[in-house]
């Protein structure tokens, strides 16, 4: 089976059989990108979900409301002969309204999937374009393009795997202190989970410039990394290490514990 | 005779002693890079041509009499091959400035459209840095060092830990790209009425300050995020990106 994003979200939804769930499992088990397509898509079904819920348009429900009213007029209470006939008038009014229910309804799932495949066509479509160029910019000599790059992930309302380990590879290897500095401050607007802790607290532990440090420890205190303590120790023990920095890591193992 | 022998040794002497106070170096580049490296007083210059011109004053102390016949080297292994108490050495398109050793001399640096500049400085010596009319990319990186900029037109990413970064704007920024990031000084910042630019302006402890018609971005859900810590906003519609950063002290952006 080709596994596309129709059928990831089909997965997602919980619409596939349970040979195909397993060959879809099977599949993301072997495929690290089919796993970050995945995770995005449920990040995007996320948000999806904080919509409002749908309401029905005035209009419907008044049409819906004269159409009853019109049905009830229609009824007359006397008369054993139209006993029968009022049984066939509300026959036919529950069956136009189970036909108007099932009309919305449908109309609504037609509309939602639309939009769904809609925005995630249109956001992946602006990733794929930014990416591209970020990788352009990102390949150049000058300092200004890359940091450039980094800017324009910024303008992301968010980012897919392949960014944020861009970014962490500028803040570890980029030979440019401003390159880094930009990319920190980019990461963590991000992601502030466990992994990005940890990215950030063996950047830290690789970092000599201070200015670079010091960013780097106020970005570790904001996302809350207890797990950098111990590079803290390391850095204020350091002869080396810059007074102001040592500093700054005091304040810092002192925020965090 | 006498006297005109007398005479052109006198001018010979006079012409010696000039040379030997050669305050000049220059060095044939029209692209490529230049790395300042530890130099401590350094005045950066835009200049047309294809040559960068390092200039000094003269010397005031008199000639340490002791040194004579020797050559200054510093722990670092460089020697002064340009008589200006620098080390240049050039590698592809690459040329790397050095300072021997300790000295209190000004340096100018004249530099072609086409050469960007890096200047990198740990030490507490590191003196104010001045930079004008250039339109190259400059980036710098500094512990100590004040940075002045003025009317520079090309891409820059300044950094400092304690100095603090002056700009002066007379006409708006060319490049898609100002970054300047100060940890323990003020970053004071004037342009143009008319600039057009994506701001970021953020300090984590001190304030923000300006007399510009800043537009603040609004979030798509129609709200705008108001806070003192940092502020994403355009001027005149938006263009170039300029991110203005001072961790403990203030940022002025003002008009000019």
């Amino acid at each position: 089976m080709n596994i596309g994003e129709e059928i990831l979200i089909d997965y997602l939804s919980g619409e596939l059989d349970a040979g195909q769930r397993l060959e879809v499992e099977k599949a993301l088990e072997q495929s690290e990108s089919l796993r970050t397509e995945l995770a995005f898509l449920k990040a995007l079904r996320g948000d999806i979900e904080e919509l409002p819920p749908y309401q029905p348009s005035s209009q419907l429900e008044a049409g819906f409301k004269v159409m009853l009213e019109k049905e009830k007029q229609g009824l007359s209470p006397h008369g054993e002969a139209k006993v029968v006939q009022f049984k066939k008038w509300r026959r036919r009014i529950i069956s136009v309204a189970a036909i108007l229910v099932i009309g919305i309804l449908t109309g609504l799932l037609i509309q939602n999937n639309r939009m769904q495949r809609n925005q995630i066509a249109a956001i992946q479509a602006e990733l794929e374009a930014t990416r591209e160029q970020m990788n352009t910019l990102l390949s150049d000599n000058s300092t200004a393009k890359r940091i450039q790059a980094v800017n324009m992930s910024m303008e992301l309302p968010k980012a897919d795997q392949e960014i944020i380990d861009r970014l962490v590879e500028l803040i570890h290897k980029d030979e440019s202190a401003n390159v880094r500095l930009t990319a920190i401050e980019a990461l963590i607007q991000f992601d502030q989970g466990p992994n990005i802790q940890r990215a950030l607290t063996s950047a830290l532990r690789m970092e000599t410039k201070p200015v670079v440090q010091i960013a780097l420890i106020h970005a570790l205190i904001k996302i809350k990394a207890e797990g950098v303590l111990p590079v803290l120790d390391e850095l204020i023990e350091k002869e080396e290490t810059f007074d102001k920095v040592k500093d700054e890591a005091r304040l810092a193992e002192f925020k965090l514990s | 005779m006498k006297k005109t022998i007398f005479l052109l040794t006198t001018a010979f002497v006079f012409l010696l002693n000039f040379s030997t106070q050669a305050q000049e170096y220059k060095l044939n580049m029209s692209e490529g890079k230049l790395i300042l490296n530890e130099v401590d007083r350094v005045e950066i210059e835009g200049t047309t041509g294809s040559q960068v011109i390092i200039s000094t004053e003269a010397r005031e102390k008199k000639e340490d009499d002791r040194s004579k016949g020797l050559k200054e080297i510093s722990a670092s292994g460089l020697s002064d091959n340009t008589g200006l108490g620098l080390s240049v050495e050039k590698d592809g398109s690459t040329a790397k400035v050095n300072q021997v050793g300790r000295n209190s001399r000004h340096y100018t640096v004249k530099i072609p459209k086409g050469v960007s500049v890096y200047y990198e400085h740990s030490s507490w010596e590191g003196k104010t840095l001045q930079i004008r009319n250039l339109q190259s990319e400059i980036e710098v990186s500094a512990n100590y060092n004040s940075i002045e900029l003025e009317n520079v037109t090309g891409p820059m990413a300044i950094n400092t830990v304690y100095g603090q970064i002056d700009a002066v704007f007379k006409s708006a920024p060319q490049s898609d790209a100002v970054s300047l990031h100060s940890v323990y000084g003020n970053v004071d910042v004037s342009v143009p009425a008319s600039t057009k630019a994506d701001l970021t302006l953020s300090t984590s402890y001190g304030k923000i300050f300006t007399d510009l018609d800043i537009q603040m971005k609004k979030e798509e859900n129609g709200m705008r995020a108001i806070s003192s810590s940092k502020i994403s906003g355009t001027l005149n519609g938006g263009g170039v990106s300029m991110r203005l950063k001072s961790t403990y002290k203030n940022i002025y952006l003002r008009e000019n």
